[in-house]
């Protein structure tokens, strides 16, 4: 068996050199099996663009050629009659054999036989060419002889000497104004429910593409073979949960589809080509409502309240300790909802409402008519969740698990999702090639990201990442955690780590190369090997999969 | 003296027809050629339809010819997962017609070039799309790293980690004795 292939034996494989390897043959063969097609001919629709009798002057042995003579036809005098084999060698054996006759001033002459002195060609075209004003300023008319008498009495060609005129080209080509698409999707991004964001852009002829997604943790995502053509599809899993995706241009705008498989609905959102809603309910959420999210009302029980089936803040759970009874009420305002608990005469509101891109829960206790009201944050929609720190100086990033101070705690993390902050346009500016920090840092606003992602059954790898506005400068595992008997140990520079189970082991491996980072995971069990890349998009922390 | 591909773009965002023939005539080969590797059912047509849909959206491009190539690639690809998916619904309800032989082919030539083509969609077929995708970009569509990633949309860590990957499985399949499926895949040296 050979030794693993590295990137620069990969390399000298692609590029044909020789190697001992089969590969470099089996690579060869696929090829050459397909360097035997012939390009396609230009139809009717796209002769609109493509001239037919200049791209047939370049269909020779030297496509080279082509631009040459494209380039001498806008620059040439009159009409040149090419009607032979012409196997120059070069300007003078040219003209001396009189294969090839131009009726024009000599640097002309020389023109044309640059098209013609590298290689045989075969032409038998009449070309209008370009008539500079200047260049017919003596116009002593010369009689062609062509070699080969097709047409059988060729005229003389003449130059055109009445053309007091700018020059305008005569020949075949054509000046063509491609026409605007209708509808033109400049990059969008659409909160998806609060599992992630898709963003696309597109428009009506080519359809549209994907140009980034994100996810939120516990959420993997997957860019879907659409059903229909120019269809952008991604769907967004969590162990047996799903929510699709799809977007699709229709009749001049942009439909939007979102089903959640978790509840088994499904609506549709319209757009102009602005991002801006056109009717229809929306489905792509405006307010960040949890999944669930379970509150203690005092003693008397419990309430979980979520996303609801119509995506908007709704009762999902209710809990009574003994002797209380519990009812979900009709809320008194839109968005709001109600719960109370009852035991007799004593009785217990729970109301709960999404305001200001905060959740706002109320405990009215009507035993000693006391209230209590709360705010809590709420992560924007489809933001990973992800503690982030300022950082004073890039150099002091600290990266000893015990000793970084981030603080995950909802209540008190700084989390930086100022978009500006990380879209800094000096943060380019302020790095160096290498991807490493320059001095000046401060004014960057480096951040630490950090992730954790599963590894198989086998446990959890959290890494922190140092961001420098788009770029990755830096990554190492801060924390480790085996499950299900497996082991797990950081290795050596905090870029690998090794989980153990008995004889089973699989490997973790960070690898940061120019501002890259990719993450390999070998089972070495059962020999399955998962790469993912990490990177920074639209100033999210993204963990994509390469299959 | 020639016009390089660099004018030729110049030309053709003027709507000369001198720099879109030449945009043409350089890159209308690799793209013919991808459209037969994901087995376009009508490749010339689909070439076709890729140079139309990229001159008439050209406005749009807004890059120099060194981005040029991965740009229309994009247009191809994108027009292959369409020919993809049509030829899949299709074939939901239309039994696939045997493709008859090119007459210019003898019978022996046709049976070399049959084998010759199941050959490769075999050894190819080891790939995950992704791998297949990004090999055949780059070993037929003769694209840089750089060109792929922009054509299928992904990072140049990714697109390496696809084709070392993918490299390594073509590898490990046509080295490993015996096959996995219990056959001989044929290749040839």
């Amino acid at each position: 068996m050979s030794k693993p292939l590295n990137d620069d034996e990969v390399e000298k494989i692609l590029q044909g050199k020789a190697t001992s390897r089969p590969l470099g043959a089996i690579l060869e063969s696929i090829r050459s099996h397909f360097a035997s097609i012939d390009p396609a001919e230009p139809n009717d629709e796209l002769q609109r663009f493509v001239s037919v009798e200049l791209l047939h002057a370049s269909d020779t042995k030297d496509k080279k050629m082509l631009p040459a003579l494209l380039n001498f036809a806008g620059t040439v005098v009159g009409k040149v009659l090419l009607t032979t084999t012409v196997a120059a060698a070069s300007v003078g054996g040219a003209h001396a054999t009189g294969i090839v006759e131009v009726p024009v001033i000599p640097e002309v002459a020389t023109a044309v036989a640059s098209v013609v002195a590298d290689t045989a060609i075969n032409i038998v075209e009449v070309i209008d060419v370009v008539v500079p004003v200047d260049i017919i300023a003596d116009p002593e008319p010369v009689v062609a002889e062509p070699v080969v008498a097709e047409p059988a009495t060729p005229e003389p060609v003449v130059p055109t000497t009445v053309t007091p005129e700018p020059v305008v080209t005569t020949t075949s080509t054509t000046t063509t104004e491609a026409p605007v698409p209708r509808f033109v999707l400049v990059a969008q991004t659409f909160d998806v429910l609060e599992v992630g964001t898709v963003t696309v852009e597109g428009n009506t002829d080519i359809g549209l593409t994907i140009l980034a997604t994100t996810f939120a943790q516990g959420w993997d995502v997957e860019v879907e073979q659409a059903d229909l053509p120019g269809e952008a599809s991604v769907s967004f899993r969590s162990g047996g949960d799903r929510v699709d995706f799809d977007a699709l241009i229709v009749d001049d705008q942009l439909r939007v589809s979102v089903r959640d498989r978790r509840t088994d609905t499904r609506g549709d959102q319209f757009f102009d080509a602005d991002g801006n809603p056109v009717d229809g309910n929306p489905v792509v959420d405006p307010t960040p409502i949890p999944a669930s999210q379970t509150f203690d009302v005092l003693e008397v029980g419990t309430v979980t309240i979520g996303r609801g089936d119509d995506a908007q803040l709704a009762v999902l759970e209710t809990t009574s300790t003994t002797g209380w009874a519990v009812s979900t009420d009709q809320a008194e305002e839109p968005g709001e909802v109600s719960v109370t608990f009852r035991n007799d005469d004593a009785r217990v509101d729970f109301k709960a409402s999404v305001e200001d891109g905060q959740l706002r829960i109320r405990v009215r206790d009507r035993r000693t008519d006391t209230r209590n009201e709360e705010f809590f944050d709420l992560q924007p929609v489809g933001t990973p969740n992800q503690a982030t720190i300022d950082l004073d100086d890039s150099d002091d990033v600290d990266q000893d698990d015990d000793d970084t101070d981030v603080d995950q705690d909802d209540d008190d993390t700084d989390v930086d999702q100022d978009d500006d902050d990380q879209d800094s346009p000096d943060a380019d500016e302020d790095q160096d090639d290498d991807g490493q920090d320059s001095p000046d840092a401060d004014e960057v606003s480096p951040l630490i990201v950090l992730r954790s992602m599963n590894v198989f059954d086998a446990g959890s790898v959290t890494f922190s990442t140092v961001v420098n506005g788009d770029s990755l400068s830096r990554i190492a595992v801060t924390s480790v955690a085996g499950t299900n008997g497996w082991s797990a140990e950081i290795l050596s520079g905090n870029m690998k780590v090794r989980f153990e189970n008995g004889d089973n082991r699989i490997d973790f491996e960070a690898i940061f190369n120019n501002g890259e980072v990719t993450i390999n995971i070998r089972h070495r069990g059962t020999d399955q090997e998962l790469d993912y890349q990490v990177q920074i998009v639209d100033g999210q922390l993204q963990i994509e999969a390469i299959s | 003296m020639s016009i390089s591909q660099k004018e030729a773009l110049h030309l053709a965002r003027q709507g000369d027809q001198r720099g879109y023939t030449a945009l043409f005539a350089e890159l209308s080969g690799p793209i013919t050629r991808f459209a037969h590797s994901r087995s376009a059912e009508d490749p010339e047509g689909l070439t076709n339809e890729v140079f139309i849909a990229a001159f008439e959206h050209l406005h749009q491009f807004s890059g120099e010819i060194d981005d040029f190539r991965g740009w229309v690639f994009t247009i191809a690809r994108n027009k292959t997962i369409d020919d993809a998916r049509r030829r899949n619904r299709r074939l939901d309800t239309v039994a696939e017609t045997v493709e008859e032989a090119e007459p210019s082919l003898s019978a022996e030539e046709e049976v070399i070039a049959r084998l010759e083509a199941e050959w490769v969609e075999e050894t190819l077929s080891i790939l995950t799309e992704e791998q297949r995708e990004v090999i055949l970009l780059r070993i037929v569509g003769n694209l840089t790293m750089p060109e792929i990633a922009q054509t299928i949309n992904k990072p140049l860590g990714a697109v390496k980690a696809l084709q070392r990957r993918g490299l390594r499985r073509l590898e490990k399949e046509i080295t490993a004795e015996p096959y996995p499926s219990g056959r001989r895949r044929r290749w040839r040296k």
